[in-house]
């Protein structure tokens, strides 16, 4: 069973004081969540949250980091609640300080920064590096016809305004590497497992885009946990770009999702080509293997990469770059506007504010032009617990119903303080672990911490432990 | 909570009920009413979009 979570950065400003520093106001956002949470310390401003997720402020930007969850569906869900939750602290913070603050879902101001939306999928140990290193860089690229979350201006800094797929295309160096703010990889080659590290990695994939559109959220985690799960089975098509860091940039720009890529070896395939060989590859292992909801990932995915062959327009009920370029291009041909009108960047980074009200793509959403995939009451549930079925709940049960006794929580463990002032190190190292059912809600603070010690006494996980704030 | 969002996941247009079935070149083939989008967006965008735009200056993250 899969372990799927995702990380987004939010871009943050307060846009009548627009040097403010992002630092303070990130920090005010963290701080003023209202929903159960661990308490803000002054200078970390770390939170583990109720429903098992962490609120933090990460290089100037309020970051959010999902629960782990087993399935794209409950991970897009959980992506979506950090949406809802940081628009509800940034409300509460914007109070407090008396300032207006904005929040952003994407990946690039335009001016030379970017931030990231990082996905995390837990593999077996028994996996290859070197499989990763082969295989990864060729689908990361491809995927970016249904990935990418659209943008005005070509180059880090924008200095051409023409529009293009993907928002972190342009700010990738080279195929692997550890950066993850300069010189950045498309392998991103760190490795904390949060668990047993003789069992697990934890692949960081930084390469992706933050989307909007909770379809595209949906398909890009589907895909990659499905191939994730071939990839580890010995499931890999045939193909590898010779030159994925041009090749990200090439499909970024293809507007018409028909370049040529070469190949190592020679020749030549497009995107769309080698998605379809990727599918393949994940058809093939389902018909090896139990992967929950795998057919309906294949099927969505086949869909998806033929109607991006007939006309990508026909994909702007599911995408976040047709659907914004569908309305931008209206837009410029309505009101005679090129690409570097001030309108058509307002209305890109419009496209990301968090602001319903604000967001053209809030509006398609209301408007019934997207497709509805997660239901927002399932989204409602997210904000408000833990998934059932990973130690995120565990972790979640915790911090929401004992906040006195939680001293402190990370990924894989908890501290908890007993009636009689002891600390208790409650570890869950194995991330499938410690779900609804492995503890009993109805005990006291004391009971549960007896009962923990007493399940992992005498069992070898310390020696193989690794712990992190 | 898998199954229970595998059950209620499906593709809707949600302003047309009768319209849930649709395929991807009918749901196409309706015209997105763009005025009508920027309309409701247009009262609460900033007046000034170039110094708005040009204001959005972040730090560099991951």
């Amino acid at each position: 069973m899969a372990i799927i979570g995702t990380e987004t950065e939010y871009g943050i400003l307060a846009p009548d004081e627009p040097a403010a520093d992002p630092e303070v106001l990130s920090a005010a956002v963290v701080d003023s969540y209202p929903g159960p949470g661990t308490p803000s310390l002054a200078e970390t401003h770390n939170r583990v949250l109720g429903n098992g997720a962490r609120l933090y402020v990460d290089h100037g930007h309020p970051e959010y980091s999902t629960p782990e969850t087993t399935n794209a569906a409950d991970a897009t869900a959980h992506d979506l609640a950090g949406d809802a939750i940081v628009l509800r602290a940034a409300a509460e913070a914007s109070r407090r300080l008396g300032v207006r603050l904005k929040l952003f879902k994407n990946n690039t101001d335009g001016k030379g920064s970017s931030y990231g939306f990082h996905e995390n999928y837990l593999l077996s140990r028994a996996l290859e590096w070197e499989s990763i290193v082969d295989a990864l860089p060729t689908f990361l690229v491809t995927r970016v016809v249904f990935t990418g979350a659209g943008r005005v201006g070509l180059g880090t800094h924008g200095d051409s305004a023409e529009y293009q797929l993907s928002q972190r295309a342009d700010f990738f160096e080279r195929v692997s590497g550890l950066d993850t703010t300069a010189n950045r990889g498309l392998v991103n080659t760190r490795d904390e497992p949060h668990a047993r590290p003789s069992r697990w990695r934890r692949l960081h994939v930084i390469a992706g885009d933050a989307n909007r559109s909770p379809y595209a959220t949906w398909l890009k985690l589907a895909t990659a946990s499905l191939s994730l799960a071939a990839l580890e089975a010995g499931f890999t098509p045939p193909g590898r770009l010779a030159d994925p860091v041009a090749a990200f940039r090439t499909v970024s720009r293809d507007l018409s999702v028909r370049a040529a890529l070469p190949l190592v070896g020679g020749g030549t395939a497009s995107a769309l080509n080698l998605q379809r060989r990727q599918r393949d590859a994940c058809a093939a292992y389902l018909a090896t293997a139990e992967f929950t909801g795998g057919d309906e990932i294949v099927r969505e995915w086949s869909e998806m990469l033929d109607d991006l062959d007939r006309d990508p327009a026909s994909t702007a009920d599911r995408l976040d770059w047709t659907a914004k370029l569908g309305l931008l291009e209206a837009v410029r041909e309505r009101q005679g506007l090129a690409w570097d009108a001030p309108r058509v960047a307002q209305l890109d980074l419009a496209w990301a504010d968090l602001d319903a009200s604000a967001s053209p793509f809030s509006a398609l959403e209301r408007a019934g032009r997207l497709v509805g995939w997660i239901e927002p009451a399932t989204v409602a549930e997210a904000v408000a617990g833990p998934p059932t079925d990973t130690r995120a709940f565990a972790r979640g049960y915790l911090v929401a119903n004992h906040p006195d006794a939680v001293v402190a929580a990370t990924w894989d463990s908890v501290h908890v303080r007993d009636t009689r002032g002891l600390i208790h190190n409650l570890r869950m190292s194995e991330p499938h672990g410690h779900a609804r059912g492995s503890i009993d809600v109805s005990a006291t603070i004391d009971r549960l911490c007896a009962d923990w010690d007493a399940a992992t006494a005498g069992r070898g996980a310390a020696s193989d432990y690794t712990a992190r704030s | 909570m898998s199954e229970r969002i595998q059950r209620r996941r499906t593709r809707q247009v949600t302003d047309d009920a009768s319209a849930s079935e649709l395929t991807s070149t009918h749901r196409a083939a309706k015209a997105v009413d763009y005025d009508a989008i920027l309309d409701e967006i247009d009262s609460v965008l900033e007046a000034d979009a170039e110094e708005y735009v040009r204001s959005f200056v972040q730090k560099g993250g991951q």
